[in-house]
């Protein structure tokens, strides 16, 4: 049983973490990236407080060198708790549909993020956002103990276009070879990610390049390329699209990320003056 | 030995300091969410995408009176108002923009007053909101703009004053005028911006019913396009004043219009601090951190309320681009130069013989 799952995450989860796995991190516009969307590295900046952001359909398809597919969808939510502050929930699911096995669905954990984001850019000095998120044993394709991961992300802006420096740490002993999260699992990762925003369209695109060091006794890092393009579609929709290539440390994959975020605030959560309506 | 240690110390502790001065933590916050959100955008889509266009206007200005300070006046002047009067202006954007996307420089010398801004324009854009919802009558309609009016106040570090500002904030310091006399097109379409943005609220509350209302903000946006073609000549020759150019939405919602003033005072202070070359480039962050300060404050050079009034009036509102609704055909005549400053106390009384009335 272990082994088929072990097989079955080998196969779709590969394609959550091209779309950086934990895809929490919602911004309400489309210059605000989030993890995954479009790219794996994101920027500083959190959701507005008191936003919340539902991430729509935030699927991911993977073809590895096999032949063999996988898809990722993340529903999550993400809520401006405080001043510059976002906790995001998400629920990963993913499927296989690889030749010759039967396809399969299963929930591949569930994770709690929080983003804190330092300051804001100033002449001087980057955006600055510290944040920790947690991956939890739940589901058939969830890790088997709880993956907590630190990390930071740096944002500077300049006349081009900004760039985005990502890193990210999870302590505690490697997994085991059969864990289910073994394969989208990273002792470490960084990600360096450029983008430029054509603003009277509302669109923006950017490129990236990311290593990771999978969480697994002697695995070796894996490097991957990235583009992506997130527009905003509504002053309340943003939708986006990325394309992600493994270069070298693990078998050559191709994964595409298709997503769309809305975001709302309900009329009666705390800190909205109360209206007769 | 120990001059050397104090060195090292002092350039240890230098940029330390002009890190801790740079540090902000300034950030966003959502609308006030509510069933009249972006109701204007269905109801008036074309003064909608119009807002849009400005927000293009006045981030593209900051930008490049920042990062190209020698080539401005030409620039502005020339390709750039070009630019923004044929084509932007023509063809305007359907969404709102992202301003750190088109002035990530000067964004990033003042974040403090570009969340100002960003969060007084969201206030115009809501109270746009309310007043188009033909589902509100009249007494819901105060209730919702005392609600915005209350979730804008509610953070006091982006807030514009509810005390309306003497004219002397933003014609009499060391930096003052330097927009209005370097940039004339420029600063006649910025006033002209002003002048829609405070005028689409007259017809949307003297309309007696959705057709009247839709008439006349038509009326409106046609009268502001009617200034284009003549720049400057068409433009506003002075900063347009609600209480002048909407005097009826100023009457029944003084507060949120005096809050438009005032933010509309403090775009031109920045323009002046930013286009000022006697302003080093090193204190341009202090002073517009300083005007902010005191255009969020209740105290400084603060007017009274009928002061306030006095003196829009007084400056005269064929100056100001004239009425925003049931005008004459024709451009109003202004009866002062353009960006002449004229002086008032506190009661709005005329100081040193700048009366309009000749």
């Amino acid at each position: 049983m272990l082994t088929l799952l072990a097989r079955i995450a080998s196969r779709a989860m590969p394609a959550l973490l091209a779309a950086g796995a934990s895809t929490l991190g919602a911004q309400t516009d489309f210059y605000n990236t989030d993890r995954a969307r479009p790219l794996v590295t994101e920027d500083a900046v959190v959701i507005e407080r008191r936003a919340f952001e539902l991430q729509l359909a935030p699927l991911t398809l993977t073809r590895a060198a096999a032949g063999a597919y996988g898809w990722g969808l993340a529903p999550e939510l993400a809520w401006g708790l405080a001043p510059r502050t976002q906790l995001g929930i998400a629920l990963p699911l993913a499927f296989t549909d690889a030749a010759g096995a039967r396809p399969r669905a299963a929930i591949a954990g569930a994770e709690v993020e929080l983003l804190h984001q330092l300051n804001a850019e100033s002449t001087t000095l980057p955006a600055f956002a510290l944040g920790v998120d947690a991956l939890l044993p739940v589901g058939p394709l969830g890790p088997a103990r709880t993956l907590t991961t630190v990390r930071t992300v740096l944002t500077r802006t300049h006349g081009w276009g900004r760039l985005h420096l990502n890193g990210a740490w999870t302590p505690g002993d490697a997994l085991a070879p059969g864990d289910a999260a073994v394969d989208h699992a990273a002792r470490w990762s960084a990600g360096l990610a450029l983008d430029h925003t054509f603003a009277l369209r509302s669109t923006l695109v950017g490129v990236e390049a990311t290593v990771a060091e999978p969480l697994v006794d002697g695995a070796d890092a894996v490097w991957r390329a990235g583009a992506g393009l997130r527009r905003q579609a509504t002053p309340r929709l943003a939708v986006d699209a990325g394309l992600h290539r493994v270069l070298g440390g693990g078998s050559a994959e191709w994964s595409l990320t298709m997503g769309a975020a809305f975001a709302f605030a309900p009329a009666r959560m705390p800190g909205f003056p109360r209206g007769a309506r | 030995m120990r001059r050397p240690l104090m060195q090292a110390m002092l350039g240890l502790a230098l940029p330390l300091a002009a890190a801790r001065a740079q540090w902000t933590t300034v950030y966003d916050q959502f609308y006030l969410p509510a069933a009249h959100n972006f109701t204007f955008r269905r109801e008036y889509p074309a003064a909608d995408r119009l807002f849009n266009a400005f927000d293009y206007g006045h981030a593209i200005l900051y930008e490049v009176l920042w990062t190209d300070p020698a080539g401005a006046p030409a620039r502005l002047e020339g390709d750039l108002y070009r630019h923004l009067t044929t084509r932007v202006l023509s063809r305007p954007p359907r969404l709102p923009l992202v301003e750190d996307a088109i002035e990530p420089r000067y964004a990033r010398l003042a974040p403090e007053a570009k969340a100002m801004f960003e969060w007084a324009h969201l206030l115009h854009r809501q109270v746009y909101d309310v007043l188009a919802d033909e589902r509100l009558d009249r007494a819901a309609k105060d209730r919702e703009m005392a609600r915005l009016l209350a979730y804008y106040r509610s953070r006091p570090d982006l807030a514009f004053s509810v005390q309306p500002k003497n004219m002397s904030l933003m014609q009499e310091r060391p930096y003052s005028l330097a927009f209005r006399q370097g940039f004339p097109k420029f600063n006649g379409l910025i006033w002209a911006y002003h002048w829609l943005q405070v005028g689409l609220y007259e017809p949307l509350v003297v309309g007696r019913s959705a057709e009247e209302r839709q008439a006349g903000v038509a009326a409106t946006v046609a009268r502001f396009r009617q200034m284009l073609p003549e720049a400057p000549g068409g433009f506003p020759v002075m900063m347009p004043m609600t209480a002048a150019i909407a005097p009826t939405f100023a009457t029944r919602y003084p507060a949120i219009a005096i809050v438009f003033d005032n933010l509309h005072s403090m775009h031109d202070v920045i323009s002046d601090i930013l286009a000022n070359a006697s302003v080093p480039r090193a204190e341009k962050r202090a002073r517009i951190l300083e005007a902010a300060r005191a255009y969020r404050d209740d105290t400084t050079e603060v007017m009274t309320v009928a002061g306030w009034r006095r003196m829009s009036l007084g400056m005269g509102l064929e100056n100001q681009g004239g009425s925003a609704v049931g005008f004459l055909p024709a451009l109003p005549a202004p009866t002062m130069p353009r960006g002449m400053v004229m002086r008032y106390d506190r009661e709005g009384n005329p100081l040193g013989g700048h009366d309009h009335h000749q």
